[in-house]
């Protein structure tokens, strides 16, 4: 009497399929854990629950907004200076600190925008969160964040930075009317 | 000599008989042809018909015509203002231009130095 044995075929079947449903388990929580397990840490901020993430993403939002209206006034105050350059120049005075002050200050504040662009695709993108805001995916959104802080933040200073050598030249311009001599550009060690 | 001439009566009696309706025909129409040549030597040709209105013109040509020359009109002195009128200089005055310069680096400043930069919950 002799024992059927399954086919080859059939054996092969049987592996796939037992290979897949392996893979399969051993997948499946991983990316569950990394769409929506408000226990996943994220790399940088540590275990941040979903409700906060949503919040920090409204916050940096609002930054964004506010940052951009400061890039908008400061194109105002370019323009304010490019006045005073054309009425003194039409005076006949010399403006050459004011322009170079002026120039210095538009290429800064060029930069700081370009910089706070991509603070705004790393914010905005739809990646990590919903368009209704609600987080999409933890890890992403996570970085999303953490990036959009660190373009913001940079974009920040440098319009920091650019209205603070504006300033410069513009009390050295005045210095430099009233007296005749240009402003002090260091101080000169005892 | 009186056979002849009364042979040749005969004849010519005999022709007319013969041929008095053909005679008769000739004479009506040279009486009716004398009587329209009286006629034509003496009145007018008549017209019946009506003139045709046609009106007499130069077709247009292919070219268009040069406009007329426009009569200049004699430009008329306006009437002048009896109020005074006061112009916009639109040169800027400096030192508002200054202060304002001021008040807005001051903003930016302060709206700078007032946002807060860490990133926390």
């Amino acid at each position: 009497m002799q024992r059927r044995l399954p086919s080859k075929k059939i054996l092969f079947g049987l592996l796939s399929a037992l290979v897949a449903i392996a893979l399969l388990v051993s997948v499946i929580p991983a990316m569950a854990a990394g769409a929506g397990d408000e226990n996943t840490p994220i790399p940088g901020m540590g275990r941040v629950p979903n409700p906060t993430l949503v919040r920090m993403h409204n916050k940096l939002g609002s930054w964004f907004n506010d940052q951009e209206d400061l890039l908008r006034e400061a194109d105002g105050l370019s323009q304010n200076f490019q006045a005073l350059i054309d009425v003194h120049q039409k005076a006949g005075k010399n403006v050459t600190i004011l322009e170079n002050g002026l120039a210095t200050f538009e290429a800064e504040v060029a930069a700081s925008r370009e910089i706070h662009l991509v603070a705004g695709a790393a914010i905005f993108s739809t990646a990590g969160f919903k368009v209704n805001g609600d987080v999409r995916d933890r890890l992403v959104a996570g970085q999303q964040l953490l990036d959009g802080h660190a373009s913001l933040k940079d974009a920040h200073f440098r319009l920091a930075q650019a209205i603070h050598d504006l300033r410069k030249t513009f009390t050295n311009w005045r210095h430099t009317r009233v007296t005749g001599i240009p402003w002090p550009t260091a101080i000169p060690t005892p | 000599m009186a056979d002849c001439h009364t042979h040749a009566l005969i004849t010519a009696g005999n022709i007319v008989k013969k041929y008095a309706s053909l005679f008769a025909l000739l004479l009506v129409t040279a009486v009716l042809l004398s009587a329209c040549s009286s006629e034509g030597t003496s009145g007018q040709a008549v017209n019946p018909k009506p003139p045709p209105n046609v009106r007499v013109q130069a077709l247009p040509s292919a070219t268009a015509s040069p406009e007329p020359p426009q009569p200049e009109i004699a430009p008329t002195s306006s009437p002048q203002p009896t109020e005074q009128v006061y112009y916009y200089d639109p040169t800027p005055d400096p030192a508002a231009l200054e202060s304002e310069i001021e008040a807005v680096m001051d903003d930016i400043d302060k709206k700078l130095n007032s946002q807060d930069l860490l990133l926390k919950p």
